[in-house]
């Protein structure tokens, strides 16, 4: 039963760090707490769910549709808000992303309705036996493309130019700007690239849930998984959504679904008490 | 001049069930308890410059609280109300002593969780809340008065939200509402002339979850009946769109807001379908082009047109540069 929990808690885990990977990219990049980080995810299981429905495109191509789909409307997002909001407090740029998720998420609404739509597996669904556990090729393939993801992501950001330059950025804006990189390009580029990698994570985990304009709940989820793993760091996005997906799913199996769905919102809670900067975040140290 | 408007004001407030029907005084009511919440958020989010996402919770802890006092304890109505509001002030402490210690914007996250879980407390734990059927909340009565009415319960509400808006107009101007602005604009230069940071900013928060909370008691008996779909996200979102609206950092913005984003609604009924999508738009055009809300935008008219003016308070935002604090 452990194993068993472990196992199954993983596959969360892996679509809370994928969440938690978007909204850590655009932190890092431009200081905005994106709380619209889980409509992202919903949009991108419409896309999917609608490009299927009308092309029955390969599970391939649809999974690029959606990735370049989203990416574009992340760009979208940083011209039409962010652009004209960048000498804008820390505060009212969290609001705007707050205005972002209603407006995507009532939009939804108004297109698609209040309904679950069920999303055709991809992968078969059906649990199989390994020793003394079961495991689903489903859920396997789902962890193997996030793993997959992951590592495109680490090596974009360790060896290409443009990673570099973001990394840089990340550190300092002003002296990156200096050294001829455009500030500007790597803001659009984090926007891309977080609300890219929210749209595929809604074709992996539309499967499992459905699709439902309400489903960019599990993001809130996900923001407690980046708490505990470090609010800055990329690795610990991933560390602390694994963990937080491996914990709630202990917690189902051996106390019961309701709290289940309380356990995210306890370990933030503690993690803020015990560890504030995460299991790897780093301590910020205030300037004037 | 000003004394003998503010009296024509009070006495226009005082008579004012002579002249509007049941639904009309039912709306006004409806204003008066949204201005509680949004001074309570002006205080929070546009003098100490902390986001709370999770308002509505608070709102629904009094609201539920009030009635559940009332029902099952027969505590009167007069006790129960307020103490919905030290409930939920209690519990904002949960939440905003770890979150607030820390720089950063913990606050917005921890509570965007905390409003997803009250919600879901109110749904599953049937035995004290009645889960998703929801709650009857009868009318209050004071000796032999009884306040059924729309407009007799007008005056409780009145009173009520003129004593909070006396508050917090009288704590923005005071020391401590100084402090909250200072940490606002920079909370470096703040911790180093000696200000306890986690202090304020947990004052300030513990403040607007009890005027939330207040509000919460007031609203059961109004609507006479609540259920937990009332208290989520939308709504929470609803309440700082009040506070963007009218103008952050201003109690009359706070005022503006409230009763504008209250009264729209029931004018705009054709609209319900689209309205979250046109708040929502709405909202974003606001904080972009107008953050000073509208309040703002008529005072710097008015600047304008008084130039030699002295400006005395200047409680508004200045925009700060990244990286520079």
């Amino acid at each position: 039963m452990f194993l068993q929990l472990i196992i199954s808690g993983l596959t969360v885990g892996f679509l809370y760090a994928l969440i938690g990977l978007g909204f850590v990219i655009i932190y890092k990049a431009t200081s905005i707490l994106n709380i619209a980080q889980g409509e992202m995810v919903m949009l991108g299981a419409f896309i999917g769910y609608t490009l299927n429905l009308y092309f029955k495109l390969p599970f391939p191509v649809l999974f690029l549709s959606v990735f370049v789909l989203t990416a574009l409307f992340g760009i979208l997002i940083d011209l039409i808000a962010f652009r004209p909001l960048k000498h804008a407090p820390e505060s009212t740029l969290i609001m705007a992303t707050l205005a972002i998720l209603i407006i995507i998420q009532s939009g939804a609404r108004l297109v698609w309705g209040d309904d679950v739509y069920p999303f055709p597996p991809v992968f078969n669904p059906m649990a199989k036996r390994v020793g003394r556990i079961f495991i689903t090729p489903q859920n396997v393939w789902l962890m193997v493309i996030a793993a997959g993801l992951m590592t495109a992501l680490f090596v974009f950001f360790q060896f290409t130019k443009m990673g570099k330059a973001m990394r840089a950025t990340q550190q300092r804006p002003e002296t990156a700007s200096l050294m001829g990189i455009s500030v500007k390009r790597v803001f659009s580029l984090s926007w891309a690239i977080s609300s890219a990698l929210g749209g595929v994570t809604g074709v992996l985990v539309a499967p499992l849930l459905g699709v439902s304009p309400s489903m960019g709940w599990i993001g809130i989820k996900a923001y407690a998984a980046v708490i505990l793993g470090g609010f800055n760091s990329l690795p610990g996005a991933v560390v602390g959504g694994l963990s937080l997906g491996i914990i709630e799913n202990l917690a189902g199996g051996y106390l019961s679904s309701a709290v289940k769905e309380i356990t995210g919102f306890f370990v933030l809670i503690l993690v803020l008490v015990i560890r504030p900067t995460g299991l790897l975040g780093r301590k910020v140290v205030n300037k004037v | 001049m000003k004394r003998v408007l503010t009296i024509a004001f009070t006495v226009w407030l005082l008579v004012l069930p002579l002249f509007l029907g049941r639904y009309h005084m039912y709306v006004v009511n409806l204003v008066g308890i949204s201005i509680i919440l949004a001074l309570g958020l002006a205080v929070l989010t546009g003098f100490t410059g902390q986001i709370s996402l999770g308002h509505a919770a608070f709102f629904g802890i009094g609201a539920y609280a009030s009635a559940l006092l009332t029902s099952k304890l027969a505590i009167p109505f007069w006790l129960s109300f307020p103490l919905g509001g030290i409930l939920a002030a209690l519990i904002s402490l949960g939440i905003g002593l770890p979150a607030l210690r820390i720089r950063g914007h913990y606050l917005a996250l921890a509570t965007l969780g905390f409003g997803q879980i009250i919600q879901l407390i109110l749904i599953h734990w049937d035995s004290l809340t009645n889960g998703p059927r929801g709650l009857v909340v009868a009318r209050p009565t004071l000796g032999g008065l009884k306040f059924s009415s729309d407009s007799s319960y007008y005056y409780i509400i009145l009173i009520v939200s003129a004593f909070l808006t006396w508050f917090s107009w009288n704590l923005v101007r005071s020391r401590i509402g100084r402090t909250f602005i200072s940490i606002r604009d920079s909370s470096v230069a703040s911790a180093s002339l000696g200000i306890n940071l986690t202090r304020y900013k947990v004052v300030a928060f513990l403040l607007s979850s009890f005027f939330a909370g207040v509000a919460g008691g007031l609203y059961g008996p109004l609507v006479k009946f609540i259920d937990p779909l009332g208290f989520g996200l939308w709504q929470s979102a609803l309440y700082l769109m009040m506070i963007v609206v009218g103008g952050m950092a201003s109690i009359p913005g706070a005022i503006i807001g409230a009763v504008l984003l209250t009264v729209l609604p029931e004018i705009l009924r054709g609209f319900a379908e689209y309205r979250e999508l046109i708040y929502g738009i709405a909202l974003l055009l606001c904080l972009i082009f107008i953050p000073n809300g509208i309040y703002g935008l008529f005072r710097d008219i008015g600047r304008k047109m008084k130039p030699n003016a002295i400006v005395v308070e200047s409680p508004e935002r200045v925009p700060s540069e990244k990286g520079t604090v």
